[in-house]
């Protein structure tokens, strides 16, 4: 009787749903702070106050597929956008959480990461550019970020 | 139900769990934003340029002149504006003066001096920005050596104030 | 025959060559702070190859127009019970900072209004003012006992509201009035402030036809703080002869400010018949 037990202990082990286990959270938002017309604003992934950082929790030594949905614009009042521009490097995953220790990657693919604990972190920079004739007042877009845990 | 049975129908149960589970998606967002300021920008651009001042001989720098001085100004399109100098009447070298007088200036939305002329002076000078935000403001001035003008090091302070 | 003066001289806007500047960029170009935070910011930046000194201060004006119509500033500087003035208890932090080339920097303003401050808006302007480093010279001969440095000093003066409490705003609008003068169309009027904010919005002003097209427009930004009578000059270069309607019109919206403090008030609108000869 015990051997049929120890055997379904180890299904129970092994088959254990992964949802409880893993997580990404929005930490910290993306923030251009004050731009002006006709003038870039470029964020750093590397940059600790205005960078968007994402916090993972998934498994030690596992996989993740990172998929970011970007907008190509911000919007504003009455309706009018400021184009936003992400560049090949402007995704940053650490392994240790530690922004100063990031892996960058294109954030407009798909990105495989491995975890080496169980948390890590990806950054975000980016973009902004106003057109001469931006209008003034605030703009606001949203970014996503789908991460698969195998 | 035999325990046995029990037992398998929890393992298979168990199963079917972890395989449905074994990839987990999990989603976030962040927030991305900025503000735009609509900026006012003061700059000076080329100089007002003598060149070589010969004692005893006034020279005189005109608007038109590729030596005359410009200031370039960047706002808000068509917003009117308010100028006002300080200009030196002379510059000096320790005890030494060297006269300067009759600024003239005159402003623009094109960068062309064949614009509206006014005197620079404390008294406040309307402009309007162009329809595309800009204003460009010449100066000019004439400085008047003395025949025994003293070579040195001449130093003078020019404001200009724009009041938007 | 004169003596050469081997003194050539240079009264310098700018650095000589390349073309560099002098003065730095100050944004936003009109300060809002409320009661609730008493607090605001300016942003600094020094386009410049050099970096900039730059001393901050405040003082009580508002703009008026003169007897032609034009936009003036007129100040205050001793403003007594009667004038909405904030210039007092308002503080730039830094008041005086050097913003390497290149650089911006964002200066805090803090408000400290006196207890039992009723509701409404005072005003103060906020005067930036910008030193750039020693300015070399052109065309000086290569002598070294021939120097000149002119120091240059770009001043920008820009408004700050303080809002305290509900406030609201409005304008009157009279006397619209219209001459030909060369080739273009004088539009003259009377603007009065209502309320208890002052009226920040944009001046439209159009020639339309008998058809209805509208032929010659005009927009710019206004402010009425007490009385104005601006003046505006529509093109008519190119306009046939015959009758036209004047449109004229205020209304509280302005694309170089953010609409959160731009207050919301009625458009007033007014017209007249021109005559083209």
């Amino acid at each position: 009787m015990r051997a049929p037990l120890t055997i379904l202990s180890l299904v129970c082990v092994v088959t254990l749903p992964l949802a409880g286990q893993t997580s990404v959270t929005g930490v910290r938002p993306l923030s251009f702070g004050t731009v002006f017309p006709g003038v870039a604003s470029v964020v750093s992934r590397t940059d600790p106050a205005n960078s968007g950082q994402f916090d993972l929790k998934g498994h030690p030594g596992g996989t993740a597929s990172l998929t970011f949905l970007l907008p190509a614009v911000m919007t504003g009042p009455a309706g009018a956008t400021l184009p936003l521009v992400f560049g090949g490097s402007d995704g940053g995953f650490s392994a240790s959480q530690s922004i100063n220790t990031q892996v960058a990657f294109d954030p407009r693919t798909p990105y495989l990461a491995t975890f080496v604990g169980n948390r890590a972190s990806v950054f975000l920079g980016g973009t902004a550019n106003p057109s001469p004739g931006q209008r003034a007042g605030s703009y606001t877009g949203t970014v996503t970020l789908t991460v698969v845990f195998f | 139900m035999y325990t046995a049975t029990k037992v398998t129908i929890i393992a298979l149960a168990l199963l079917t769990a972890g395989v449905v589970t074994a990839q987990a998606q999990n989603n976030a967002s962040i927030n991305v934003s900025a503000a735009v300021q609509q900026p006012i920008v003061v700059l000076a651009g080329p100089n007002l340029t003598f060149g070589p001042v010969f004692p005893g001989v006034p020279k005189a720098i005109a608007l038109g002149s590729p030596s005359a001085g410009r200031f370039d100004v960047t706002g808000q399109a068509s917003a009117p504006v308010s100028m006002t100098f300080v200009v030196p009447s002379n510059l000096t070298f320790g005890a030494n003066n060297l006269p300067i007088a009759s600024w003239v200036g005159s402003w623009n939305g094109l960068n062309d001096p064949a614009g509206s002329g006014f005197t620079p002076s404390a008294g406040a000078t309307a402009a309007t920005f162009s329809g595309t935000g800009t204003l460009f403001v010449f100066v000019g001035a004439t400085v008047t050596p003395s025949v025994s003008q003293v070579a040195g090091a001449y130093v003078g302070t020019v404001q200009m104030t724009v009041t938007y | 025959m004169p003596r050469l003066l081997l003194l050539p001289l240079m009264l310098a806007f700018g650095a000589s060559a390349p073309l560099a500047a002098q003065g730095v960029l100050v944004a936003p170009h009109a300060i809002y702070i409320d009661h609730a935070r008493r607090s605001g910011t300016v942003t600094l930046y020094n386009p410049n190859r050099d970096p900039a000194e730059v001393t901050i201060s405040t003082a009580f004006g508002y703009p008026v127009t003169d007897s032609l119509g034009h936009f003036a500033l007129r100040t205050v500087d001793q403003p007594d019970s009667t004038l909405p003035s904030a210039a007092a208890w308002v503080q730039a932090f830094p008041r005086r900072l050097t913003i390497a080339a290149l650089q911006r920097q964002t200066v805090r303003l803090l408000a400290t209004p006196p207890t039992g401050l009723p509701d409404g808006e005072y005003w103060a302007r906020l005067i930036i003012s910008a030193r750039g480093g020693k300015l070399p010279v052109a065309g000086v001969g290569d002598t070294a006992a021939v120097r000149v440095q002119l120091n240059l000093v770009v001043n920008t003066n820009i408004g700050l509201a303080y809002r305290k409490g509900p406030v609201a705003t409005g304008v009157a609008l009279s006397q619209l009035r219209a001459r030909l003068v060369g080739d273009s169309v004088e539009v003259w009027s009377r603007v009065e402030r209502r309320g208890t904010a002052a009226y920040v919005g944009t001046v439209r002003a159009a020639l339309v036809d008998s058809t209805g097209t509208v032929r010659s427009r005009l927009s710019a930004p206004i402010g009425v703080y007490f009385v104005m009578e601006p003046r505006y000059a529509l093109s008519a270069r190119g306009l046939a002869r015959g009758r036209y309607r004047l449109r004229y019109e205020l209304v509280t919206e302005r694309e170089d400010l953010d609409p959160a403090v731009v207050l919301q008030a009625a458009a007033v609108r007014d017209s007249l018949e021109v005559r083209l000869p």
